[in-house]
């Protein structure tokens, strides 16, 4: 499983990292949101995952701004959730895993690509600690969103 | 192509395509021959505007790709849960389902996209 944010997770994160460029302690913690992605992969390039972790870990521990919107919000915190979650399965820490994973999912869930993240990531981490019936229903419910997912990219050219 | 360039490029076409108020008793053979030309251009534009809006409806084969590679990611672990829990009646079941949901998704891969299984 990849740590990196999935595709079009980077795309809604681009767009409301664009759409915050507009001042104010909202549009703050979106630069500041990129800004810890930016550093964690970089940290991630030159083989330092505890860093990379402890800084988006540093993101997700810090208030966010009233001003940010709430979609806004969850997507980069659920985000951060799911490298963080994604890191500590790397690090062989699936209780750790398991806590983000739980964390990001207790934002909020909907038909997008950060609940599929999360629901996969947390069927990793249960697997992973020998809990297999509920790493099933964990994977089962990301392979339902992940269908609806491809519903839309087919039905309307994937611009969702 | 977004919403708004697609409604730009109907307006375009739509004010191509209004015929202009020549009097007929004053037109002209070179009105004429540019009433022809004017048609001729919204008849192009309108092709171009037909062939956009198929354009714009064609997947993202990366992305569909992506998210069928997802979910036959998905069944495989499931499976493969389910093959470590033999007797698992609930598992077995899991395992059916999400084994036809893969079929299903690679089924529906649109023939002008090549998935790659990896």
């Amino acid at each position: 499983m990849k740590t990196a944010p999935p595709p079009m997770a980077a795309l809604v994160l681009l767009a409301a990292f664009a759409l915050a460029g507009c001042g104010g302690p909202a549009a703050r913690w979106i630069d500041l949101a990129a800004a810890a992605h930016a550093q964690a992969d970089a940290l991630l390039r030159g083989g330092d995952a505890s860093r990379a972790a402890r800084v988006l870990d540093d993101l997700v521990s810090r208030p966010v701004p009233a001003g940010v919107a709430a979609h806004d919000r969850r997507a980069v915190l659920q985000d951060a959730y799911a490298r963080l979650a994604g890191l500590a399965l790397e690090r062989r820490e699936p209780a750790q895993a398991l806590r983000y994973a739980e964390a990001g999912l207790a934002l909020g869930a909907a038909r997008d690509v950060f609940t599929s993240a999360l629901r996969t990531l947390r069927g990793r981490a249960h697997e992973a600690s020998g809990q297999d019936a509920e790493a099933a229903r964990d994977y089962e419910a990301a392979q339902i969103v992940a269908e609806a997912l491809l519903q839309e990219a087919l039905s309307d050219g994937g611009s969702r | 192509m977004s919403p708004r360039r697609l409604v730009a490029a109907l307006f375009a076409t739509i004010a191509c395509a209004m015929p202009r108020s020549v009097p007929p008793d004053t037109a002209t053979d070179a009105d004429r021959a540019a009433a022809l030309a004017e048609d001729q251009r919204a008849d192009d534009l309108e092709r171009a505007l037909s062939a956009l809006s198929v354009e714009d409806k064609a997947p993202d084969c990366a992305r569909v790709c992506e998210l069928v590679e997802q979910i036959c990611d998905l069944s495989r672990r499931i499976c493969l849960i389910s093959g470590r829990r033999q007797g698992d009646a609930d598992l077995a079941a899991r395992c059916a389902t999400a084994g036809q949901r893969c079929r299903r998704s690679r089924d529906r891969v649109p023939p002008g996209c090549s998935c790659q299984p990896r």
